[in-house]
């Protein structure tokens, strides 16, 4: 069979397999090979899309239906709505807590920020080979556990830790402490810091060069260049890294447990967390609170600072 | 300018030093034959013999690995087909659902997904424990899957499939003799990540095991967040940190073949 005959045959039979599906569905006509694609993919995708509809979607409606009271406390359909849970959660003890876990949420995004953004620079200018491997030194990190890392500062600024004796070996007093939001707010940079620096890695690595060099040849010095060329078109990678940095930690309740101690270990994760299972109207209403202000502050930050917000 | 650089140049070591010290004070700390984690009387590794004795901690560690590894095995057979499928398509209006679909469980804060399926679970009665956790850990780690999946053959175009369909091999045949081997670093790649995401989980496992069948990582969280350090703590740290950056080195190989070919 020559080649034209078998693009033929593949196009105008459809007795194969999923042809016949096809056929079926497109009630006995013959598909053109694009729309026996549309369903071959359709057919691959779907194992996935139905998992992730019902193990994630679907959840997600069921904070909703706890948190307006459509299900008690006991897990029983309750049938009614009403706004108890968000009445419960309207008080300034939560006020307190969403205000401190965005402090230290954005505090810690903040510092990422100004730490992350020089190495990324560096490295983005760097020889293709070196490039790449610095940046699988920037990786690795991230494939450590986080909760591991935490553990490991609090074994280097715990009151008894190695920077303590450091310090001590010089005569000086012990100054780190881990257990307060100051800790938390260092921890989460830490921690956090791929989430930041990988992005911002991104978008400096794929800016345009030539504007920069317009710049310079237009008569530009390098802070000149810098304030009004690279930092407006390293925007995209400020945003993604800074929005992504900020809402991890505002849900993030390892590290305050760890190394919070009175003042930071209670933020809003661990609120969830511990009313759960005994409330779990309650821990709906705080998450959807949580969501809504991750939708505002998404929304906010790309139409502000996306827009114009960052020419210096 | 010269002195901007070496400025630049000194601040990207110190980053780095940063970056990894408190990873290197874990591995270094393990093997302090001390009782008292600051006091360095000498190498020894009495703690992991004390890590591998201790059965709490082994039994944790065997649920954690099979958790992970049933994880991986759901995450890469759901994940890369769809990841193929949705490369090779012509952009369509469905297209922006799917991009959300996948994303979506990597942006949200872990704290609210696993708040929604503990919900989930307990209002359609399915019981929490190993196999509530690997659902759980599927649902993130299918989308790293897909992702690098569809990154990897969005780039390859569809040339090698056409030239296989037009040399008369149907779709099956196009699919698992040509399509598949091209998408298998990828696949690969995928399934370390998908892996690792799993065994480190400590948020979601919260949340999907019984108190009976903790993971690994909980309970080292909960050792943490009451006692605070000890050397057997740290030996435990150490080896799971080591099981982390072996998957990352696999997976910087698998990665790196991706790269050449």
């Amino acid at each position: 069979m020559s080649v034209p005959a078998r693009v033929a045959s593949l196009e105008g039979t459809a007795e194969r397999g999923l042809d016949g599906i096809a056929r079926l569905v497109r009630r006995g006509r013959p598909l053109g090979l694009d729309a026996q694609d549309r369903l071959w993919s359709l057919l691959l995708s779907l194992p996935m899309t139905l998992f992730l509809f019902i193990f994630f979607i679907v959840p997600f409606a069921f904070i909703v239906l706890f948190a307006v009271d459509y299900y008690n406390d006991y897990y029983q359909v309750a049938g009614t709505l009403g706004l108890d849970n968000f009445r419960a959660v309207w008080i300034p003890s939560t006020a307190t807590l969403f205000g401190k876990t965005a402090l230290a949420a954005g505090t810690a995004t903040a510092f990422c920020f100004v730490l992350a953004y020089p190495a990324a620079y560096y490295i983005a200018w760097q020889p293709a080979r070196r490039r790449e491997l610095l940046v699988m030194l920037l990786i690795i990190p991230f494939w450590t556990s986080f909760l591991l890392r935490t553990y490991s500062l609090m074994t280097i600024f715990g009151e008894n830790g190695l920077a303590n004796q450091a310090l001590a070996y010089f005569g000086v007093p012990a100054v780190f402490e881990v257990r307060n939001l100051w800790s938390v707010i260092w921890a989460e940079t830490y921690t956090f810091m791929p989430f930041m620096v990988l992005p911002l890695y991104a978008t400096l690595e794929r800016m345009n060069r030539s504007a920069i060099e317009a710049s310079y040849v237009l008569g530009a010095g390098p802070v000149r260049t810098f304030l009004r060329i690279i930092l407006p078109l390293s925007v995209p990678g400020i945003l993604a890294g800074s929005l992504l940095v900020f809402i991890i930690a505002m849900g993030e309740l390892v590290i305050p447990a760890l190394v919070g101690g009175v003042d930071g270990g209670y933020l809003l994760g661990n609120a969830i967390d511990e009313t759960h299972s005994q409330l779990p109207g309650f821990a709906s209403a705080l998450g959807v609170l949580f969501m809504l202000i991750v939708f505002a502050v998404s929304i906010a930050y790309i139409r502000f600072v996306g827009r114009g917000g960052l020419r210096l | 300018m010269k002195i901007g650089r070496a400025i630049l140049a000194g601040y990207v070591v110190f980053f780095f030093a940063a970056l990894y010290t408190p990873i290197a004070v874990l591995i270094g700390l393990s093997f302090n034959e001390s009782r008292i984690v600051y006091v360095w009387t000498g190498f020894s590794t009495r703690w992991y013999g004390s890590v591998l004795e201790n059965e709490a901690y082994m039994g944790a560690f065997g649920r954690s690995l099979w958790i992970a590894l049933l994880t991986t095995l759901l995450s890469v057979a759901l994940g890369s087909f769809a990841g193929i499928a949705v490369a090779r398509r012509p952009p369509q209006r469905w297209s922006l659902a799917w991009d959300a679909l996948v994303l979506l469980p990597l942006i949200i804060p872990e704290i609210i997904e696993a708040l929604a399926i503990a919900l989930f679970y307990q209002v359609t009665g399915i019981p929490l424990g190993v196999w509530a956790t690997v659902i759980g850990h599927t649902v993130f780690s299918v989308s790293f899957v897909a992702l690098i999946v569809r990154a990897r053959m969005g780039d390859m175009g569809r040339s090698y499939e056409e030239a296989s369909m037009v040399l008369g091999a149907n779709r099956i045949q196009t699919f698992t003799q040509v399509v598949l081997p091209l998408a298998a670093p990828a696949i690969v790649a995928g399934a370390f990540l998908a892996f690792a995401a799993s065994f480190d989980d400590v948020v979601k496992s919260g949340f999907t095991t019984s108190a009976t069948d903790r993971t690994l990582p909980l309970l080292v969280f909960s050792a943490a967040a009451k006692g605070g350090i000890s050397p057997q703590l740290n030996a435990l740290a150490a080896i799971m940190v080591a099981i982390s950056l072996s998957a990352a080195f696999v997976r910087t190989l698998a990665e790196r073949r991706i790269s050449r070919s």
